[in-house]
């Protein structure tokens, strides 16, 4: 299993598919994932479907791509949380930076 | 022409003789003749003729009689024409009223009788034909209703939902067949919580229930294993698409509740809108249906986002099949209803908004009532769930009754491993009763082990993390301290006290420690210390011992 990316057809939409593991060990795949982004991104959305477990190292992850794209008026979102992931992104207040559906 | 018996019944020797061979010239070869009532009786008895041609003026029983005798004691059809002398009229009317189909004036017109008898014994063998028909309908009526009683009793048996799981709804379920092709499935989730499911397969009766033994056997084997609602779908989606023929589907709300009834997650394909009716305001909220209903999409196409639906004590959930908002009121005299006259969602939308917490009993009778109707043409199943505490719903299977401890030392080759806590989390799942804190315990042991050896063993300072560049120079370093790490240890205990039904984990490491008396509340901003914060939350306890290098948490199993 790996980490996939996926723009949209119109490029407004890049969407970033992680595997079963969310922790440190995809701390490179993760960041490649975003690295060279299309001008015409709009939105990101992190797909957590087969995502059984993250930690809180994801969650820096994941804070760390919006700093990246900090003044650029990107969305983001994270879809598809299985119940314990959904509990650490709420425990963590994830929901007030993120889009959580 | 196959052998069809005539019976001849007249007293007169010339009439049988001319009647007898008229038949005959016409090919019937079976012809029988009475020369009085009795005798006719006696013969119909015998022979069971599929034609009668009835003389009316006879000694002793007359062809009245005679008629009238036979049309009773006969179990099929049994044609009678009568042959008469007499043109006048009552007598004529009279051989109709008594039974007999149809009259021949003498003397007759061979052609025109032989065309009459040849129509009554073509009514005739319609006749039976029909009787032969509806004797093999009822035998196959039987047979149906033998198999649908053997259906029936095994959906009774197989289909049952746990009484402890039921209980937190409140379900209505009106079958408009004896089969219903509506389907409601609760479970609990292994670590407190709830699972329900709703579906409606197309049509109703006992086409429509086939996908239900195979939807329900999934659906109680990945509950079982506390799967996510993501994965229900998806398997669902997949086997019923497998199953059912291309024209049938199931549409679906595939829910979990989370253990403290605060937190529904729900997959939403096809089905009426769902509605939230919040307890503190009285506000409504409503969740239309996201997706294509199951067995439709194949695996690539399908798709499983969500509605998480926050919910506070006492708010409810409403959802059902579309058979209420469906349902048409009762027709008056030839009116035609149609779409125009559905209830519609709007209608119940409104009842919920405007109820003070209608039961789903409530809201039938006001659907009921505005209908003018008592009975659905479809079937109907509407349902309500009330937030609430489902801790009660965890599955307490026996814990291991022995205190033990577990106890390992990750010296810097172990540390390299990349699959440590898994392993660790591993061995603690599979003792008894501890399968449902897998995910908990996951999580805290990463947390405590990645603080251990990040800034413990390896020395590194999370302040580094705060900028992007330094984000990802954290790792690097990581990576590099860890591969050339020569000495230092991460210590793992594992201490279970099933008297008190508690659980302890203790870390400790070979690092210098920090001053924990120190530690702030991480901010929204902050790229670290969120490690704690999921722990404080997550466990009942949580403390350090020495000079910070041990961390030690404690919850309930």
């Amino acid at each position: 299993m790996s980490i996939e990316a996926d723009y949209s057809t119109d490029s407004s939409t890049l969407v970033i598919r992680m595997d079963n593991k969310f922790d440190f060990s995809k701390v490179q795949d993760f960041r490649r994932a975003y690295s060279q982004p299309d001008d015409e991104v709009k939105t990101i959305v992190v797909d957590l479907k087969q995502t059984e477990y993250m930690d809180s190292s994801a969650l820096g992850m994941l804070l760390n791509m919006q700093k990246t794209f900090e003044g650029k008026n990107i969305d983001f979102e994270i879809i598809h949380c299985q119940e314990q992931v959904l509990r650490i992104l709420k425990i963590s207040r994830f929901d007030k930076k993120f889009t959580i559906r | 022409m196959d052998s069809q018996r005539i019976l001849i019944v007249d007293d007169d020797p010339i009439n049988r003789t001319l009647l007898l061979h008229m038949l005959q010239q016409q090919g019937y070869k079976e012809c029988y003749e009475a020369k009085n009532g009795e005798e006719a009786i006696a013969l119909a008895a015998k022979y069971n003729p599929d034609i009668v041609l009835l003389d009316i003026v006879m000694p002793g029983l007359d062809g009245f009689q005679v008629a009238k005798h036979l049309k009773e004691n006969s179990t099929s059809y049994i044609p009678i024409i009568f042959i008469t002398a007499s043109d006048d009229r009552s007598t004529l009317l009279r051989c109709l009223e008594v039974g007999g189909d149809d009259f021949a004036q003498k003397p007759f017109d061979k052609f025109i009788l032989a065309a009459k008898i040849k129509a009554h014994l073509r009514i005739r063998n319609l006749a039976s034909q029909i009787a032969t028909q509806n004797t093999e309908l009822n035998t196959y009526r039987q047979e149906v209703d033998r198999e649908h009683a053997i259906i029936e009793h095994i959906y009774k048996h197989a289909l049952t939902n746990p009484p402890e799981a039921l209980d937190f709804f409140d379900v209505k379920q009106i079958s408009a067949d004896n089969f219903n092709g509506d389907l409601f499935l609760t479970q609990p989730h292994p670590s407190g919580g709830i699972y329900f499911f709703l579906g409606d397969f197309t049509g109703h009766g006992l086409a429509s229930t086939i996908g239900a033994i195979p939807v329900f056997r999934s659906f109680a084997a990945m509950t079982k294993n506390g799967q996510s609602v993501v994965e229900i779908a998806s398997t669902l989606n997949n086997s019923l698409r497998t199953i059912l023929p291309p024209d049938r589907f199931c549409s679906a709300i595939i829910g979990h509740v989370n253990d403290m009834g605060e937190r529904a997650i729900v997959w939403h394909g096809g089905l009426p809108d769902m509605y939230l009716k919040k307890h503190a305001d009285d506000t409504l909220v409503t969740y239309s249906a996201k997706h294509m209903a199951l067995g439709i999409l194949s695996p690539e196409e399908f798709e499983t986002d969500c509605n998480i639906i926050e919910l506070e004590p006492r708010d409810s959930l409403y959802f059902s099949s579309d058979g209420i908002i469906e349902a048409t009121p009762t027709p008056k005299n030839d009116e035609e209803v149609g779409a125009k006259d559905m209830l519609g969602e709007e209608q119940i939308r409104q009842w919920i908004e405007q109820g003070d917490d209608l039961s789903v009993t409530d809201l039938l009778t006001k659907v009921k009532s505005q209908l003018h109707r008592s009975t659905f043409d479809d079937d109907v199943t509407m349902v309500k769930f009330t937030a609430t505490d489902l801790r009660s719903l965890k599955v307490r299977q026996a814990i291991c009754r022995l205190p033990f401890s577990f106890t390992v030392s990750l010296g810097p080759h172990e540390l390299r491993n990349e699959d440590n806590v898994e392993q660790i989390v591993n061995v603690i799942a599979s003792q008894p009763g501890m399968a449902p804190l897998r995910s908990d315990i996951f999580t805290v042991l990463s947390e405590m082990y990645a603080n251990a050896l990040e800034h413990g063993v390896l020395g590194l300072d999370s302040k580094l993390k705060d900028s992007p560049e330094g984000f990802m120079a954290y790792y690097e370093d990581r990576f590099t301290r860890l591969e050339s790490l020569s000495k230092g240890f991460v210590k793992i205990e594992i201490n279970l006290y099933p008297s008190e039904y508690r659980m302890a984990i203790s870390v400790s490491d070979s690092g210098k420690g920090f001053d924990f008396m120190e530690t702030s509340i991480v901010n929204d901003q902050a790229s670290s210390g969120r490690g704690l914060l999921l722990l404080s939350e997550i466990c009942d306890a949580l403390w350090f011992e020495g000079n910070g290098n041990r961390i030690v948490v404690e919850f309930s199993v």
